[in-house]
């Protein structure tokens, strides 16, 4: 078997980013369509009888502003990332983290403050709707806050550095998507629900 | 702004550092992967794209016997329904006691027939074979985008495989609910053979979607980013566009199925009604109410429908190229098959609702959704009208990759026109759910996506093992293949037409299907011979791979695109030994007239090259 041809990376580094990017842009795409299919049964749905509305708890409001802070954190520590200020870096990806880990805390509170209002998962579909449609996003947000303890930890080590910015601006990419996804779902519940 | 700058120069101290320690430079992990290569990760945890192609085939074969095998069983019950068959109880031990078999296991049967086929089979052995195989070395990269993910896409489907395997052993028996996995009945736990079989089913299609995500992914970008220069998009061979109209399908509707799939394991698990409304079971009233077994039908067939084109437009590339190499003719058309295969691929989304025209739809949107299949007649003639006049007045060569992919346009034809009849509401209200639709997607879909596995086999066998297949032997699997294949499934059309609905265990209790027991013993025995035939290429396949001819050049086919410009004929980690090479024109310059010694022009010959004297072929 040859070897020759392997002492070339496959993907050649001026193009890395870009391909990279595109992929996770594509997984993207895929993760709305997983959204897209739940929030249309969740429309179809909605016309038919037994349809419970209700308020969301306050917290929910709370964690939106949480969730969006940690998206401002992130951007402005990729801002001191990018003139070297790794420590300062480092430490914003920390506190995106920290706000990540707190907005799912907030979510489980919210879970069970909805719970104590007799809304529950085996309730009425639209009761069911909320909880599964929200569990999904968090189980998103739980991979995006495994890729920001990576990249902390990799910032520290100095593994991603501006020689090798690549992984923050994935991360970034990926985390202000649940970011922007959560923005849409709770903005659909509340003019729906 | 001068910290940054120290910064920069330690960084390209430790740099330089780190080129001579072989160390933290960008490919260092393929250096060490290299040094570490053993059995394991060469051939077990390969990234390779070539290696992971070969384990895609394997394993699609793999499930191809079984899911053949399966059929076998419920044929025999379907031919032979009053004759105990003692070889079935030694087979299948409890679930054909006396030799009879169980209706539960005979509804387990179709189900995971139909499932290993349709996913297992036609979309990860069918394009996670050939996209694997094929994407890089036709695109002129030296591996996937990331050939960590295309091993992870493997082992997820291997994963998905050994799960599925494990359900046909379980005491509980298999998922029993047909492919569809319609609710209610795939939600209720209760019912026979619907418990952990069916979850173990749920599990093993969500883990296959993600297989086929990670490979989309990976066939996307590869094909949008990693082109050799010159290969622009236009010169794209259409097998590569082809995995590429297919995988921004399975992108966009996968994800889909597996909402649909999530609700549908919350309804079983997590005590809610979204596919549940007013049931009655074992005399009782379930709790669950509000839900809609429909809305899971919506969601199904979102990604249901677009699946059969997962799987045949694929297939249709492949079929393109090799009829246009062994044609010597450049594909007729070839914008016009991009165009169609883009327009299928659009038009696949708004078709889903043509599965439910019996579902009480209201009939205003079941005319809009027939209008759109109806529309989907239109690129597919286009394709069929292309191959045709690609064949016209060529300078065939019948290898047997050519006869499959010649039988790929004549099943395909037969199948289409019967999905003509199906795709309008008013006969589809027939002529749904009977042996007809069973005819037309058998046809249509299975065998014609087959026969395009095996054209492509045939053909490409030789990149992937170095070595040829027996042509005589090909042939006779052609004939064993195709004759039996139509024998079986165009009678299925006629009993469909009489009304014989699909998906029972017996028909003995209606008179008005009794006269349809004698074909039903013919279809059988079509079966079963067409099964046999397999071995034929089971034989031919495994005796080439280490005994086969070796071929006569680098090219055996004399073909234009770049996978036979490898230095090897099963090239090594990287493809190309040297750079990669640079490409000049379409992938279709077969006899051109300015051409006097050769009939063909590759993609990397440059222009002046050709000018000067015309190609020899070593």
């Amino acid at each position: 078997m040859s070897t020759n041809g392997i002492q070339q990376p496959v993907v050649p580094p001026s193009r890395k980013y870009q391909t990279y990017k595109l992929m996770l842009i594509l997984g993207i795409v895929s993760i709305i369509m997983f959204f897209a299919g739940l929030t249309s049964a969740y429309i179809v749905q909605r016309g038919t009888k037994q349809w419970l509305s209700y308020d969301l708890p306050l917290i929910f409001w709370i964690n939106t502003i949480i969730i969006l802070l940690s998206s401002l954190t992130l951007h402005f520590g990729y801002r001191a990332f990018k003139i070297g200020h790794y420590s300062l870096a480092g430490g914003l990806v920390w506190l995106t983290f920290a706000l990540g880990t707190l907005f799912l805390a907030g979510q489980w509170i919210g879970w069970l403050q909805l719970t104590s209002q007799g809304i529950i998962l085996q309730g009425t579909v639209s009761e069911s709707f909320f909880y599964i449609i929200s569990g999904a996003h968090a189980v998103h947000v739980l991979g995006g806050l495994g890729a920001l303890l990576w990249l902390a930890l990799a910032i520290r080590k100095r593994k991603v550095t501006l020689r090798e910015p690549l992984p923050y601006q994935l991360v970034a990419i990926y985390w202000h998507f649940v970011d922007i996804l959560w923005l849409y779902l709770f903005v659909f519940f509340i003019i729906t629900l | 702004m001068s910290e940054v700058l120290k910064q920069g120069a330690t960084l390209q101290e430790s740099h330089v550092e780190g080129e001579h320690n072989g160390h933290h430079n960008g490919h260092s992990f393929w250096k060490k992967w290299h040094k570490a290569e053993s059995f394991i990760s060469k051939y077990i945890f390969s990234m390779d794209h070539k290696v992971i192609a070969k384990q895609f085939l394997l394993t699609g074969m793999f499930w191809g016997v079984v899911g053949g095998l399966l059929s076998l069983i419920f044929r025999l019950q379907l031919a032979f329904p009053d004759t105990p068959l003692p070889f079935l109880e030694t087979l299948l031990g409890k679930w054909a006691e006396g030799g009879v078999l169980d209706p539960n296991f005979y509804n387990s049967l179709i189900t995971i027939h139909g499932t290993v086929l349709v996913f297992f089979v036609l979309t990860g052995g069918l394009s996670g074979t050939f996209a694997n195989l094929l994407v890089p070395l036709q695109v002129g990269a030296r591996d996937m985008a990331s050939p960590f993910l295309n091993m992870l896409s493997y082992w997820t489907f291997f994963l998905a495989s050994v799960v599925m395997f494990v359900s046909l052993f379980l005491p509980w028996g298999p998922a029993a609910s047909g492919w569809t996995a319609y609710p209610p009945l795939s939600a209720l736990k209760d019912l026979p053979n619907m418990g952990i079989g069916m979850d173990l089913w749920l599990v093993s299609i969500v883990l296959f979607i993600i297989s086929a995500l990670f490979g989309g992914l990976n066939y996307v970008t590869t094909i949008l980013n990693m082109r050799t220069k010159g290969m622009t998009m236009a010169r794209l061979p259409l097998p590569v566009w082809g995995m590429f109209i297919a995988s921004v399908l399975g992108l966009l509707s996968f994800p889909v199925l597996l909402a649909a799939g999530v609700l549908l394991l919350a309804d079983r698990h997590l005590g809610t009604s979204f596919y549940l409304s007013e049931i009655f079971f074992n005399g009782q009233a379930l709790p669950n109410y509000g839900g809609s077994p429909i809305l899971y039908q919506h969601l199904f067939w979102f990604l249901g429908h677009p699946e059969v084109y997962i799987i045949i437009i694929p297939a249709m590339g492949l079929v393109s190229e090799v009829i246009s190499v062994n044609s010597r003719k450049p594909i007729f058309g070839y914008t016009a098959m991009v165009i169609s295969m883009a327009s299928i691929m659009f038009l696949s989304f708004l078709v889903w609702a043509h599965h439910m025209f019996v579902s009480g739809m209201n009939p205003f949107l079941g005319s809009v959704f027939m209008y759109m299949t109806l529309a989907i007649a239109i690129p597919s003639a286009v394709k069929v009208f292309n191959w045709i006049f690609t064949i016209w007045k060529g300078n065939l060569r019948l290898t047997p990759a050519m006869v499959f992919a010649l039988g790929f346009v004549a099943t395909f034809i037969i199948g289409g026109l019967g999905g003509i009849f199906l795709g309008n509401a008013v006969n589809d209200i027939h002529l749904h759910d009977t042996y007809f639709v069973v005819g037309h997607f058998h046809v249509v879909m299975g065998v014609s996506a087959l026969l395009a596995m095996f054209a492509a086999i045939y053909h490409w066998f030789p990149k992937m093992f170095g070595r040829m297949m027996n042509n005589t032997l090909g042939y006779v699997h052609f004939l064993f293949t195709i004759i039996p294949a139509l024998l079986v499934f165009v009678p299925m059309h006629h009993m469909g037409m009489a009304g014989v609905p699909r998906r029972y265990y017996s028909f003995q209790s209606f008179d008005y299907l009794a006269q349809w027991q004698d074909l039903n013993v013919f279809i059988t025995i079509a079966a079963i011979i067409g099964f046999s035939g397999q071995l034929i290429f089971f034989f031919n396949f495994f005796y080439s791979i280490f005994r086969g001819k070796k071929p006569v050049s680098n090219n055996p086919w004399k073909a234009t695109t770049l996978e036979w410009t490898t230095e090897e004929m099963a090239p090594g980690h990287g493809n190309w030994k040297g750079p990669v090479p640079t490409v000049y024109r379409w992938a279709y310059e077969y006899s051109p007239p300015y051409l006097k010694d050769t009939d063909y022009v590759p993609q990397h010959i440059p222009p002046e090259e050709v000018k000067k004297e015309p190609v020899k072929i070593s």
